[in-house]
């Protein structure tokens, strides 16, 4: 799994936990599992957004809850923007930056000791993915209700 | 449930056994294992006598042919059907024991697997309508509503979608819906049908590819052999491209039984696939609060507009599962097209029996009688499906006037295709491909453009001549408000029946179904085609066509209306012995 999917898939995962949502946990450790050197995880989540009809199904193309596919799109507008934001940091000077240095950034971000993006900007960038991808209104606020959450800094610790 | 839905699923499931019944009996039977048959006799007809010339006895290769192959040609075709019927079944056992989806499944677990598996289960007990256990639960990533009920090992087993299983935990409507559609699928034992019928698909696409490839085998050895004895005979390019093409337009017209075959095979599964669909989405909604809350339920969800493409999909495609999402919704809502016939979804399969004839071998095999045979047998089976609907569900829901008139036009029209035969284009292809290869042309006159256009022109003529014929013309319309009244009036009698007397209700409903087959058969009959009318009753056939010559039209209602006589003779002797009991021995 590449850098940016990574960090996603962990984020994604405290997310989930801090918000109780228990199936998408279970969906998420799941579409994990399918990634192999083979398969990337945009395949996988890609493949899993089509609806077959096979006889005995029953049939109607009615589409489900997208939260994970927001959430692994947002992670990874977040590592850019993390990306960006350090790299304007250090003078433009290019960097390797790793999965745990970039955990330790959201820690900071999410807990207030960030100065490099605020947890506002973080928002709005779920936010923006979640409107593009239709996700309810009510989903998206009780994600950003666990975003701020006191637990998902505990839960961004334990993971 | 509402004691007015079970005439109505008891309609849908006539519908479906019927079409099951008669594809199984005589349509698989025929085009996946006797035709091929007798296209494999062919060639082992061609691969002797193109081995006896090869070896050199080019003198004795006709007799040696005609000994070996020929006068034995019928017991050649039973011992292929013998071995096509064995490496059939063995592809069908085999394939039914195959999972149809490779999804990997897991256990519900946790709070939320909780919620799941028992919202599956009170949902089976208040239903109520099996005394099974209630059925296993997984589930499987995907983030649409999707449910799959299985079967396997006598053990039930419903498959749900993570996007599903969210829903469930939020006891979203949706979620009960789909869950009863799937539930209404275990009680009917569809996965076991799906099961054997997708098994059938798979062999006969085995059967039919392993004899088409030994067909075209010969057919190549045939053009090599020709190809040889040209250039041996030191034949111009011109004539040695025309014999070529000449083969292989008549080899093409042989062999396309074989893909059309398949073609039938696999529209008339999926035309029953997605009657089994209805019938479980007419099931879970009688089952709950009503098909009005159950069709509500579906359009509270964004679903996706019916574009051309669904709709071509569910008149024609080969694949066809389901019916797409609007015209579901469509059928739910209107009774009447519940308790008839799909008749637009059985379209493809009437009018594929009707072109089956264009190809080289049927037309020639006894008169052309197995052609007259798919398409009959098609026929039959919509006039027992209306006639057995009709009656089955007149407890609850009688037919209106309109669809009576749509059902009546349909079976009317379909009633004279088998006395209409596409064979002769058939024939007119074959003898143009033939000729190629003939410079004396067809016949003994020259192939030429003018001759071409006055055989086709003949051809089209006869059988435009053909179809007047069998519409009668002018007359067709009262065939159709005879049926029309004759079907409108079998609900209504259907209903003052079963009212007064319930006994014996599935002995009245054959009876009736019965001699509308009969009458369906008998009309049917083409004089051209006769092979299997000389047993008794079908000899009555002949005799029907006299006595109707006068008015040949009513031909075409005589299904119809004497399900309906019949009917009426069964009331009327019912309010007889209602009225006049007999007198008890005491």
């Amino acid at each position: 799994m590449k850098n940016d999917e990574e960090f996603s898939v962990w984020l994604a995962g405290a997310i989930l936990n801090a918000a109780d949502e228990e199936i998408q946990d279970e969906v998420l450790k799941e579409l994990v599992k399918s990634t192999d050197q083979f398969t990337n995880l945009d395949d996988v989540i890609s493949k899993n957004r089509q609806a077959t009809k096979e006889s005995g199904d029953f049939g109607m193309e009615i589409i489900g809850s997208l939260l994970i596919p927001v959430l692994i799109e947002a992670g990874k507008q977040l590592w850019s923007q993390y990306v960006k934001k350090l790299s304007e940091k250090a003078a433009n000077q290019l960097a390797d930056y790793t999965i745990d240095q970039m955990k330790k950034l959201t820690r900071d971000i999410l807990s207030g000791d960030s100065d490099l993006i605020s947890i506002n900007d973080f928002e709005l960038v779920f936010r923006k993915v979640a409107i593009q991808e239709g996700l309810e209104s009510k989903k998206i606020d009780s994600m950003i209700q666990a975003i701020r959450s006191k637990r998902m800094v505990e839960k961004l610790g334990n993971i | 449930m509402n004691a007015q839905g079970i005439p109505i699923i008891e309609a849908c499931t006539a519908e479906i056994r019927i079409h099951l019944c008669i594809f199984i009996i005589i349509i698989f039977p025929i085009v996946v294992l006797i035709l091929p048959s007798v296209l494999l006799a062919f060639s082992v007809h061609f691969l002797v006598y193109i081995g006896v010339e090869f070896f050199g006895i080019i003198e004795n290769a006709e007799n040696i042919t005609n000994q070996v192959v020929d006068e034995n040609f019928t017991k050649i075709c039973c011992l292929f059907f013998v071995a096509t019927s064995l490496l059939l079944l063995s592809t069908i056992k085999d394939s039914i024991k195959i999972e149809s989806t490779n999804r990997p499944l897991r256990e519900p677990k946790g709070i939320k697997g909780g919620v799941l598996i028992n919202t599956v289960d009170s949902l089976w007990k208040d239903l109520g309508v099996s005394e099974r256990p209630s059925p296993n639960v997984v589930w499987f990533v995907n983030f649409n509503l999707l449910a799959h009920a299985v079967e396997k090992n006598k053990r039930q087993e419903i498959q749900v979608s993570s996007g599903l299983w969210e829903k469930i935990a939020q006891e979203d409507s949706i979620a009960n819906v789909i869950l009863t559609h799937e539930i209404a699928h275990l009680v009917h034992r569809d996965p076991l049908v799906f099961r054997f019928l997708n098994a059938c698909i798979n062999g006969a696409q085995k059967n039919i590819k392993h004899i088409l490839n030994v067909c075209i085998f010969s057919a190549i050895l045939v053009l090599i052999q020709q190809l040889s004895e040209d250039i041996a005979k030191s034949i111009s390019m011109l004539n040695i491209v025309r014999h070529s093409i000449a083969i292989i337009a008549t080899a093409s017209l042989v062999l396309a039984i074989l893909p059309l075959g398949e073609i039938i095979v696999r529209r008339y599964i999926g035309f029953m696939s997605s009657l089994m669909e209805v019938r479980a989405d007419v099931s879970a909604g009688l089952w709950t609060e009503g098909l009005d809350q159950f069709v509500s339920s579906l359009k509270n969800e964004p679903l996706r507009r019916l574009t051309l493409k669904d709709l071509i999909h569910s008149l024609f495609s080969l694949d066809m599962t389901h019916i797409s999402d609007i015209e579901r919704l469509t059928i739910l809502k209107s009774s009447d097209r519940l308790i008839t016939p799909k008749i637009r979804y059985f379209v493809l399969s009437l009018s594929l029996a009707f072109f089956f004839p264009l190809n080289s071998v049927t037309p020639w095999l006894a008169s052309g009688a197995i052609d007259h045979l798919i398409m009959l047998t098609t026929v039959v089976a919509f006039h027992a499906a209306g006639i057995s609907m009709i009656i089955l569900s007149a407890e609850a829901v009688l037919i209106s006037w309109s669809r009576s008139f749509i059902l009546a036009m349909a079976l009317c029209a379909s009633e004279a295709l088998p006395n209409i035969n596409f064979g002769e284009v058939g024939y007119m292809l074959t003898n143009l491909a033939i000729s190629l290869g003939n410079s004396l042309g067809f016949g003994s006159e020259p192939v030429s453009y003018d001759r071409i256009t006055q055989d086709f022109s003949v051809t089209m003529n006869g059988f435009i001549s053909d179809i007047k014929e069998s519409l009668h013309f002018g007359w067709f319309i009262i065939s159709v408000a005879v049926a029309t009244f004759a079907l409108h009036h079998l609900s209504l009698v259907s209903k003052k029946l079963y009212a007064k007397n319930t006994s014996l209700k599935y002995q009245k409903l054959f009876i009736a179904v019965g001699i509308a087959c009969f009458m369906a058969i008998i009309s049917g009959y083409d004089p051209w085609r006769n092979y299997f009318f000389e047993i008794w009753p079908l000899c009555l056939a002949e005799n029907w066509f006299l006595w109707t010559e006068a008015f040949p039209w009513v031909r075409l209602c005589s299904p119809s209306l004497s399900s309906f006589l019949m009917l009426y003779v069964f009331l009327k002797c019912s309010s007889y012995y209602i009225a006049n009991p007999k007198p008890s021995i005491d």
